[in-house]
């Protein structure tokens, strides 16, 4: 701390520097266009004597003598020098310097810089990208667009979540998500709550370098959403944005067509009731040949054996979003306001399942005197998800249900038959882990209902030309209202008795900042110092009733549930935070950043709450220094940076407490500690980490590369790691660990052809990120951060994050399948069956323009990686499995060597009991472990600008029209009928795990843009 | 120096902040939510309820009740019969459920009352009884555990070493002998008035339940320890056990129904097992009626364990014999320790450690009257009848008895299956032919695995425990487990 006092010292004693002048010089600065400029640095030359404008252009600079010399410097215009002879008010007009016009960049704090001085790598998508082929989710727009960002979607319905990481899993079982933030405000949760409509652009920042002065939360990077503002000067704006979007079936898995329900390719018995028995292995897909012979069905009714559609084609719907978006905007010289309304409707391909989305957006800026001005938005969204689709090992979800229905099933008699004469559902087998996927769309049924208030004030206070105080706070309100019901009448709910949900919550998150900025130009040398502070609070309060024993049907209020219970529990976390910025520029080619940083948080034990951190960013354009830009070679640039950041934990995890049971109908009280064991010595993370990289680019710009390598060190991580359960515990927070991650991107732009009318653009990038586990804490082998039936994935020292181990077959020393004597595969020991890391991804960009039309595609691409799919394990001993369909006549007989007699196996088995004793009995996991290479055709857009003339004495100022479709299908695909990006979990190794997907699903559409 | 005043206003402003928000953050990072100190009855009661409520396990109904033949489930819950070994869930989830439901609290309240403000020396004999019942039903599903360093996570040991059997059953009878010594006078004020799920805070009834288990603990070490079990037996007699049904320990405090009744009807859909069936039917036992529903032809019909899965189709599984009315409707109990089983382990005693025949028979037919007025039925035509009384060979004598203990214990499968291991009566054949044949070759399965969990947290002790007591396999016999 004493450091930092000193500097802050230093830094005051500064400001208190300036000299008296006898002279004021007055005037105004524009663009081409007569726009004034906001923040041009005007310097005398050979002083430090300087200003910069005013929200009119406007700006006055006293000095000594005259005559004398200004320059104008403003970031992406070409510097002008005036001689002042007088004091008369000097108009000045920049132009715009073509070669950094696109350089201007959004970075922390929200501070816009130029990109040539950044020491650090960062990306921008800009507006349009994300505006047109709108996703419900953001994020996704920027999949295969920004190099060190994977993207992994889910399938989950209309509100799925993604898988977000930037350069690599660090945190072994924390939050691994990049920190989003929205005009300088951390946004707590889903990327979904931001407008595509409202976004200006979006940077993404990429190491600890760039993001350190986020704290904590900036560890695993940046996203930086800065949001509209008015462009309107003079007249009111309208403009009308209209997408119509649809969601169909891309990819399901293969079916086998032969063989319908039965076992030992024999029909079911019929039972005393006149029905076929439903249960296992009777009612899986393992009958007689379907040949349209006569059989009782699932109902008892005579039927034909007849093989059936694919069952997801028919069961799914085609789904349509509509979103509607409608913008004000205006301004006078001293405030703007921009005020959206969008409402979105979509409907998903689950016939129940859609969401309704309301979002009012009001951003002004004002400038209240001279001095003071003023920046402000509000934001309320309500969100409302009918029947968000269950995932996974849950007899609510259809597609599980669906894949595993024998092949002769009819949905049509699914869907009419879906209850008995008592209430009791009607299903084709009666294990209480499957509905009725129609039962399930009736009397299953969820709601869930999002309110998001947020807004922010900021105040900008020029204290003197070199003096600039901003302070703001800005609060982020999110109150969800869940409910959910199944009714009586199946022995999955509550032993067939209903069973109900209501569940409130309310996160608040408030933060309040100030910024002190001084300025200072010393020759050719600019700097600035910011010293800033911030307080977090945020609170969690939630109340959660559940209810079972339906009294009355079709009733959903908590009263009409004969056993209850509640339980609420709240939180609050704070965190102070002080900061120190410092820029130095020298000579336009030569870049110094660094921040330091010092949190202390209420989550840490006292002698250990409070941490500092820094970043330090370097950046030289040589080309300019050593005079090398020229036609071919236009600029080149070198970068480095070295930064740590500290983490701290979630409330809490310090002391153990005790919890009541909250069982209501028990005459005494009961009490346990709860599952997880806290840690009263938790000490901060740390991550540290360093890049390196080059910007170059070449024939007047038209060719661009960037790349980058990095590396960075995560150590000391917090976290529940999974302990014995002879212990008395599931999980003990601990510090352990030391992970690295280091890796190279590259991307190459470049324009290929340009003239008048066409222009032809092309670019790539790469991404190769490795990942190394370095250490755990002594006590520990290896650290399961997920586990589906036995496959889990995991992280053990001197291997990489995120191999997937399970059970293999026993095999001989030569790897050779050791067979049974009754002729079937045995269960071996459990290792290392694959690694969810791609071996390297990224995306390849094109862009076509001819007159007012354009074409733009984009290419997504993963190299390497695997993932465990237990709905292809399910399948396949259900008898639905294309891959199911082998042997059925004749048996198989497994490779292999008898483990008596050491020949070959000859012996033949039913195939059914093959995939039975090996997936679901031994969970031997390796051939379900799928190769996650693949190559798919993520974006397309075909946009028309209707021409200007057109439109003439219409009122209408622009008409843009545009066709687009994202995730169309794979050029290439390694896992064949399963797609890659459908696990259920968008968690850190969600993508490690596939089970029964929802249909991965294209999209396609088109939007309408029309502005006043 | 009004400059000089503004900066050092601001160094001292920073620095007062700094020491405040010390304060605000402590108090932010206290968790509302609940206590952090507690006394040690809510633990207690917790411990005790859970550990009646855990005769409804999966550990009963889908291992316990199908290994010891006396129930067959439907759905997937069948597939333990096959003596397959793919449940990594319930093999970690069986354990589960009684360290954290049961040791855990058992740990912190034994800490509790051991010495300070919460000292008190009868409280802490009933929670060791607990803590005994629990970690003897552990120690004999799985065999080695960790018994003296389990439960003791949140003194930091989170990788407990495994004790042998041997070691586990010498310390638990230990300290069920101390404990009862306590209990036996304790003054209930003392003890857990109006917080005790077993016995509202009846010590006599404390002592008897935990001199009975200690007993049911005595001949399971019979085998492998005759001497010890001698000693251990003979302390036993000296006192009281559970001897008339009203000293039982029950449970009846469901929240909805009976647990067996929606493990009947509801999933996995339980029928009685046909050598079950084929037991009450062939001495005309009284408590058919009471255990056995009929079918829906109004007969009887159990399935039978083992079939395969073609058999199993054929079976007509849903118009079989459910559980009895008397097991599974209102009214109806979960039973932990009953007087009828404590009358045959104390017959068995007579005869094969006192080798006084009369004197079993004695026992024997206590056994069954307590058994009789368990259900609410009429026995006297059995007792006077050939079942109702020993005969025959020591060892058909022996038969005899622990039949009965396998038909008592219903619906407390899982030690019925315990006591099958140990006795070997009812004969389990093993299986031949086109039967289930699972990973045993068609022997009785004699434990359950240690979780994959497990031997990824615990991996040096857990090996350890492996080597000392043999291969992670559901057929290695326990230390107990030698006829």
């Amino acid at each position: 701390m004493r450091q930092t006092y000193l500097i802050l010292l230093v830094f005051f004693f500064m400001g208190f520097t300036t000299l008296v002048a006898q002279e004021t010089l007055t005037g105004t600065v524009t663009d081409a266009d007569g726009l004034p400029l906001l923040g041009v640095n005007v310097v005398e030359k050979g002083t430090s004597n300087g200003n910069v404008t005013d929200f009119d252009g406007r700006f006055s600079l006293k000095v000594d003598q005259l005559p004398t010399t200004l320059f104008f410097s403003y970031v992406g215009f070409k510097t002008a020098e005036i001689n002042a002879t007088n004091n008369s008010p000097i108009q000045v007009v920049l132009e715009e310097d073509a070669q950094m016009i696109d350089e201007v960049v959004v970075t922390a704090l929200n501070i816009e810089r130029d990109k040539t001085s950044l020491g650090y790598s960062l990306d921008v998508v800009d507006s349009e990208q994300v505006t047109v082929a709108k996703e419900n989710n953001i994020v996704n727009s920027l999949s295969g667009k920004v190099s060190g960002l994977q993207i992994t979607q889910t399938t989950g319905g209309v509100n799925k979540e993604s898988r977000v990481i930037l350069r690599g899993i660090s945190s072994l079982t924390g939050n691994n998500t990049p920190l989003l933030v929205v005009d300088g405000f951390p946004m707590n949760g889903s990327f979904s709550d931001i407008n595509p409509d409202d976004v200006e652009s979006i940077s993404v920042l990429k190491g600890a370098g760039a993001s350190a002065a986020y704290g904590s939360r900036g560890a695993n990077g940046v996203i930086l959403v800065t949001t509209k503002k008015s462009a309107q000067k003079d007249k009111i704006g309208i403009s009308i944005a209209s997408s119509i979007g649809f969601e169909d079936i891309m990819l399901t898995p293969d079916f086998q067509n032969e063989f319908g329900t039965g076992a030992f390719s024999e029909f079911a018995p019929i039972n005393s009731d006149g029905r076929p028995v439903l249960d296992y292995p009777f009612s899986w897909s393992w009958g007689p040949k379907m040949e349209g012979q006569t059989y009782t069905n699932w109902l008892g009714n005579e039927d034909t054996f007849t093989v059936q559609g694919n069952p997801f084609e028919e069961f799914y719907r085609t789904g349509v979003s509509a979103i509607n978006t409608v913008t004000l905007e205006g301004g006078g010289d001293k405030s703007t306001m921009r005020f959206t309304y969008t409402d979105q409707r979509t409907k998903g391909i689950i016939p129940n399942n859609d969401l309704k989305k309301h979002t009012f957006n009001l951003r002004s800026t004002s400038k209240l005197t001279d001095k003071l001005s003023m920046d402000s938005r509000v934001t309320y969204i309500l969100n409302t998800v009918r029947n968000s689709p269950a995932l996974a090992e849950n007899g609510d979800n259809t597609a599980l249900m669906l894949s595993l229905m024998p092949r002769d099933i009819k949905l049509s008699d699914l869907k009419a038959n879906t209850e008995d004469a008592n209430g009791n559902e009607l299903k084709w087998l009666n294990d209480n882990t499957f509905n009725n996927p129609y039962w399930t769309l009736a009397h299953v049924n969820n709601q869930n209902k999002l309110d998001r208030l947020q807004g922010f004030l900021s105040l900008t206070y020029d204290i003197s030309p070199a003096f600039t105080l901003t302070g703001k706070s800005g609060i982020d309100i999110l109150g969800q209202d869940y409910t959910y019901h199944a009714d009586s009448g199946s022995s999955v709910y509550s032993n067939g008795r209903g069973e109900y949900r209501h569940n409130t919550n309310e996160t608040i998150e408030w933060n309040s900042d100030f910024l002190l900025s001084y300025k200072k130009t010393l020759d050719r040398l600019n700097l600035g110092f910011s010293v800033g502070g911030n307080y977090l609070m945020r609170k969690y309060n939630r109340l959660n009733t559940y209810g079972k024993n339906e009294k009355a049907p079709d009733l959903y209020r908590i009263s009409n549930y004969g056993v209850v219970t509640t339980d609420d529990w709240e939180s609050k976390k704070g965190i102070y935070s002080w900061y120190l910025l410092g820029q130095a520029d020298y000579g336009g080619y030569a870049y110094l950043d660094a921040t330091f940083r010092n949190d202390i948080s209420s989550t840490l034990p006292k002698e250990n709450r409070s941490y500092f951190y820094y970043s330090v960013n370097g950046s030289l354009l040589f080309s300019k220094l050593l005079g090398l830009e020229g036609s071919t070679f236009s600029s080149g640039k070198i970068r480095g940076s070295v930064a740590t950041v500290g983490n701290d934990t979630d409330p809490y995890q310090l002391l153990t407490t005790y919890n009541f049971d909250n069982r209501t109908y028990l005459p005494y009280a009961m009490a346990s500690s709860p599952n997880g064991l806290p840690n009263s010595d938790l000490k901060p993370e740390n991550t540290e980490s360093w890049e390196v990289g080059t910007d170059l680019a070449f024939f007047d710009n038209r060719l661009s590369i960037g790349g980058t390598y990095y590396e960075s060190v995560t150590d000391n991580q917090i976290m529940p790691v999974t302990i014995s359960r002879f212990s008395g515990y599931h999980t003990k927070r601990i510090n352990a660990g030391s992970i690295k991650n280091s890796g190279f991107e590259l991307a190459v732009n470049g324009t290929v052809l340009q003239n008048e009318d066409f222009s032809w653009e092309l670019g790539a990038n790469i991404t190769k990120n490795k990942s190394l586990v370095q250490s755990l804490h002594p006590d520990l082998e290896n650290l399961v951060l997920g586990k589906l039936r036995t496959v889990t994935v995991e992280a053990r020292p001197g291997s990489p994050l995120g191999e997937i181990w399970g059970f293999d077959y026993l095999r001989d020393n030569f790897g050779r399948r050791l067979i049974n004597d009754q002729g079937f595969a045995q269960k071996g020991e459990r290792k290392k069956l694959g690694d969810i890391n791609p071996d390297f991804y990224g995306g390849i960009t094109t862009a076509f323009k001819y007159k007012n039309w354009s074409l733009r595609a984009l290419v997504s691409y993963q190299q390497g990686g695997e993932f465990y799919t237990w709905g292809r394990g399910y399948r396949l001993f259900f008898g639905t499995d294309a891959q199911s369909a082998v042997g059925r006549v004749d048996g198989v007989i497994e490779d292999g060597i008898n483990e008596n007699t050491g020949f070959e196996n000859t012996q033949s088995i039913n195939p059914m009991l093959q995939h039975f004793t090996n997936v679901f009995t031994n969970d031997i996991s390796t051939d379900l472990i799928l190769d996650a290479t693949n190559v798919k055709m993520r974006e397309m857009v075909l946009a028309y600008e209707v021409p200007r003339s057109f439109l003439a004495n219409t009122g209408i100022d622009r008409v843009t029209l545009s066709a687009w479709g994202r995730n169309l299908f794979f050029f290439y695909n390694a896992a064949g009928d399963i797609d890659p990006e459908s696990s259920y979990s968008s968690g850190s190794v969600g993508n490690g795990f596939e089970h029964s997907s929802l249909p991965s699903t294209r999209t396609f559409g088109m939007d309408l843009k029309l502005d006043f | 120096m009004k400059k000089y005043f503004y900066h050092i206003a601001f160094v001292l402003a920073l620095g007062t902040l700094t020491v405040a928000c010390d304060d605000h953050l402590d108090k932010l990072n206290t968790n509302p939510n609940g206590p952090e100190t507690i006394d040690d009855a809510p633990l207690f009661t917790k411990a005790a309820h859970s550990l009646l409520e855990y005769t409804a396990n999966t550990s009963s109904f889908k291992f316990g009740g199908q290994y010891s033949h006396s129930i067959m489930c439907g759905g997937t819950a069948r597939t333990a019969d096959g003596y397959t070994d793919g449940f990594d869930g319930d093999y970690n989830g069986m354990a589960s459920n009684l360290m954290d439901n049961v040791i855990r609290q058992t740990t912190d309240a034994l800490a509790i009352t051991a010495e300070g403000d919460g000292k008190n020396e009868l409280r802490h004999a009933l929670i060791s009884v607990v803590e005994v019942m629990a970690f003897a039903k552990l120690t004999d599903m799985y065999g080695d555990i960790p018994y003296f360093e389990g439960g003791h996570g949140k003194e930091g040991n989170v990788t407990p070493k495994y004790d042998s059997q041997a070691d586990i059953y010498d310390d638990m009878v230990a300290r069920l002998a101390s404990s009862i010594d306590i209990i036996q006078g304790g003054n209930p004020a003392n003890a857990y008035p109006n917080s005790d799920p077993f016995f509202e805070n009846d010590m006599d009834k404390w002592a008897r339940l935990a001199n009975s288990f200690r007993l049911r603990l005595a001949l399971r070490m019979r085998n492998a320890d005759p001497a010890k079990a001698q000693a251990v037996i003979a302390a036993c007699l000296t006192k009281p056990f559970i001897e008339t049904i009203d000293q039982n320990a029950t449970f009846d405090r469901f929240e909805t129904v009976n647990p067996w009744f929606d493990l009947t009807y509801r999933w996995p859909e339980l029928k009685v097992s046909t050598k079950f069936l084929d037991q009450l039917q062939n001495t005309a036992d009284p408590r058919l009626p009471a255990l056995v529903a009929p079918d829906t032809n109004g007969g009887y019909r159990g399935i039978t364990n083992g079939i395969s899965d073609t058999d199993f189709a054929e079976s007509d599984f849903g118009s079989a014999s459910n559980l009895g009315d008397k097991v599974i409707e209102s009214g109806s109990k979960l039973y932990f320790m009953t007087a009828a089983e404590v009358w045959f382990l104390r017959a068995e005693v007579a005869l094969l450690v006192n080798e006084d025949a009369a004197m079993a028979n004695t026992y024997f037919q206590n056994g069954l009257q307590a058994s009789f007025d368990q259900w609410d039925v009429d026995g006297s035509a059995f007792l006077a009848g050939p079942h109702g009384s020993l005969a025959g060979s020591p060892e058909a004598m022996t038969e005899q008895i622990d039949t009965q203990i396998w038909v008592a214990l219903a619906p407390d499968y899982l030690e019925s299956w315990f006591s099958i291991r140990r006795t070997g009566y009812p004969v389990i054949e093993q299986r031949t032919g086109d039967m289930q044949l699972g990973v045993t070759n068609g022997v009785l399965p004699s434990r359950f695995l240690y979780s994959t969990l497990e031997l990824s947290t615990n991996k040096t002790n857990v090996e350890a425990a492996i080597a000392n007591q043999g291969a992670n396999k559901i057929d290695t016999q326990l230390w107990w487990d030698k006829q």
